[in-house]
C-alpha cells in the first residue's frame, strides 16, 4: 500500500499540493490512521518550527549615539555649515562663469581681474560682513579660501566651451544649491550657442570634463552605486528623495579625483555624502575647509555635519540642520 | 529600472535584513549583506527578484568564511553571556532567552535546512525556495520536513538542558 512521504505531507500542509495529487493524499489520510497520525505530527512540527523561527527577535537599528558600527572611526565633529559652503562655492562658480564669459580672455589671468569678478566680490562681502569686522584675522582665511575657489573657477573656464550659454548667478547661499543642480537648468537661461544644443548640452559637456566640474547632478540609485564603486549606504528609517553625484571638490575634504555620491533627505535638510577614497591627505584638507566654512557661513550655525571613514576607504558625511545629538543618532542609523 | 530597484528595496529590504539576521545572528552584518545584495542587484538586474535577492544574500553569507567564524564566536558569546546580557522585566528576559535558544538550535541545522526554514517563515512558496536554494521543487517538502523536526528537537534538547542546569 502506498503511503505519502513526510515531504508530501508537509507540502500538503503548506498548500503546495494541488489537483489530483492533493485529492489522492487527502483520500489516503482518511483511510490510513497511521498516516493521519504522521500528518498531525508533521503539522505540530511545522507550527512549532515556524513559531520558533519567528521568536528570533531582530534587534532594532541602533539609534543611540553611544554605539557605532564596527570599523567606524570618528574623525571630527564640528558645528559648521560646510554643505552650505559648498553650495556657496558652486554658486560662486556659476557666478564666475557668468562674469568671465563676458570678459576678455586676458582677464582670466591671476591678479588682473575686473572689480566684478566673483572672487573680488566675495572678498568685498567677506571684508564687510559683521563677523569680519569683529575678527579681522579671519579675513585672511576667508580670502584664501575664496582665492582657491577663484583658481578652481579659472580652471573650469578653460575647459568650458568658449561660447557656452550664460549660466545663472548665485546671490544667496540657499538658492545656490538649486542652481548648482546642473541637470535642471533654470528657465531664465538663454542659450546662445546653438552648436552646443543649449544650456543642457553645455552643462552636460562641461560635466563630463573632469577638469571642469560644475556641480551636482541627479542620478538613479544604480548609477550612484556604480559611481561609488560599492553599496550606497542609507539612513535607516528615512526615505531618500534623490541621489546626486558630483565632483569630490564639492565636498569638504573630499578626494578631488573621484566623484562623491549624495543621498538627499527631507528636501536637502539632511544629506549623506559618501565617497570611496584612498587619499590620505583629504582629512587634513577637510580640517582646513572646516575652518574656512565656519567663518564664512557663520550665519547658519545650526547646520552640522559628522564624518567618519571605514577601513576599506569609504568616507561618509552626514549633514543636517539638526541638533548635535540628533545628528549623531542619524549617523548610527546609516546602513 | 530605477523605479524597480527602489520598489525592490522598499519591498524586500526589511525582510532581507530579518532573514539575514536570523541566519547570522548579527544585525550589523545583516545590514551590510543586504546592502551588498542590492548593490549586486544593480549590477545584475534579476529577472525574478525575490528568490534572486535571497539566494544572493544567503550565498554571501556562505562565501564569507571569516565572518562565519565570527558568527560562531558570537553565538558562543550569546550562550556564555546568558541572563546577564539581557537585564530587564521577566517578559523581556524570557523573550530574549527564547530567541537565543532558537538561534542556537538553528545553528545546529545544516545550512540548507536552516535557510529553507527561514525562507518559509518569510512566506516563500516552494518554487521560490527551490530557486533561492538551488533545489528541485520536489525536494523542498522533504527538506522542510526534516528541518522542522530537527529544529524542534534541537530546541527541546536545549530547553531540557537548561532546565536541568537551573
Amino acid at each position: 500500500m502506498w503511503h505519502p512521504e513526510d515531504g508530501v505531507l508537509h507540502a500538503l500542509l503548506d498548500g503546495e499540493l494541488t489537483g489530483d495529487a492533493r485529492l489522492k493524499v487527502e483520500a489516503h489520510l482518511r483511510n490510513c490512521a497511521e498516516c493521519d497520525t504522521r500528518f498531525r505530527e508533521a503539522k505540530a512540527f511545522a507550527v512549532e518550527a515556524d513559531s520558533l523561527v519567528n521568536a528570533i527577535d531582530v534587534p532594532p537599528a541602533r539609534t543611540s549615539g553611544r554605539t557605532r558600527l564596527p570599523g567606524r572611526r570618528r574623525i571630527r565633529f564640528a558645528t559648521l555649515a560646510w554643505a552650505a559652503t559648498l553650495v556657496l562655492a558652486a554658486g560662486l562658480g556659476y557666478w564666475g562663469q557668468d562674469t568671465i564669459r563676458r570678459a576678455p580672455p586676458a582677464e582670466l589671468r591671476e591678479g588682473d581681474r575686473p572689480a566684478t569678478h566673483p572672487a573680488a566680490r566675495a572678498e568685498s562681502i567677506a571684508t564687510t560682513s559683521p563677523k569680519s569686522k569683529a575678527a579681522p584675522n579671519t579675513d585672511e582665511t576667508t580670502t584664501d579660501r575664496v582665492a582657491g575657489g577663484r583658481d578652481q573657477q579659472a580652471s573650469k573656464e578653460e575647459a568650458l566651451p568658449p561660447a557656452g550659454p550664460e549660466l545663472p548667478s548665485a546671490e544667496e547661499g540657499k538658492q545656490a544649491e538649486n542652481r548648482a543642480r546642473v541637470a535642471e537648468p533654470p528657465a531664465e537661461a538663454q542659450p546662445t550657442a546653438p552648436a552646443l544644443g543649449g544650456v543642457a548640452a553645455a552643462v552636460e559637456r562641461a560635466r563630463e570634463d573632469a577638469a571642469a566640474p560644475l556641480g551636482w547632478r541627479t542620478v538613479t540609485m544604480e548609477q550612484a552605486v556604480q559611481v561609488l564603486g560599492g553599496a550606497v549606504r542609507l539612513v535607516d528609517g528615512l526615505t531618500p528623495e534623490r541621489f546626486d553625484v558630483g565632483p569630490g571638490t564639492l565636498v569638504p575634504g573630499g578626494d578631488p579625483t573621484r566623484e562623491v555620491v549624495r543621498v538627499v533627505y527631507a528636501g536637502g535638510g539632511i544629506v549623506l555624502d559618501q565617497q570611496r577614497s584612498d587619499d590620505s591627505a583629504a582629512l587634513r584638507r577637510a580640517a582646513r575647509y572646516e575652518d574656512a566654512a565656519a567663518r564664512t557661513l557663520s550665519a547658519q550655525p545650526a547646520r552640522r555635519d559628522l564624518e567618519w571613514r571605514l577601513k576599506d576607504g569609504f568616507r561618509y558625511v552626514v549633514t543636517g540642520t539638526v541638533g548635535a545629538d540628533s545628528l549623531e543618532a542619524l549617523t548610527d542609523r546609516v546602513r | 529600472m530605477t523605479d524597480n530597484l527602489t520598489a525592490l528595496f522598499h519591498e524586500y529590504h526589511a525582510t532581507l535584513v530579518r532573514v539575514l539576521y536570523r541566519r547570522t545572528g548579527d544585525r550589523d552584518r545583516a545590514e551590510d549583506l543586504a546592502q551588498e545584495t542590492f548593490a549586486r542587484a544593480v549590477a545584475t538586474p534579476p529577472r525574478n527578484p525575490r528568490p534572486w535577492l535571497f539566494a544572493v544574500a544567503l550565498n554571501l553569507v556562505r562565501e564569507d568564511g571569516r565572518r562565519t567564524v565570527r558568527q560562531q564566536r558570537r553565538l558562543e558569546l550569546l550562550r556564555a553571556e546568558g541572563p546577564s546580557s539581557t537585564p530587564g522585566p521577566d517578559h523581556e528576559f524570557d523573550r530574549a532567552q527564547r530567541s537565543e535558544a532558537v538561534q542556537a538550535a538553528l545553528a545546529m541545522l545544516t545550512e540548507r535546512d536552516r535557510e529553507a526554514l527561514l525562507l518559509k517563515a518569510e512566506g516563500f512558496n516552494y518554487d521560490e525556495i527551490a530557486e533561492a536554494l538551488g533545489l528541485a521543487k520536489g525536494a523542498v517538502g522533504t527538506t522542510l520536513a526534516r528541518a522542522r523536526r530537527r529544529l524542534v528537537e534541537a530546541f527541546r534538547t536545549q530547553e531540557g538542558g537548561r532546565h536541568v542546569a537551573s
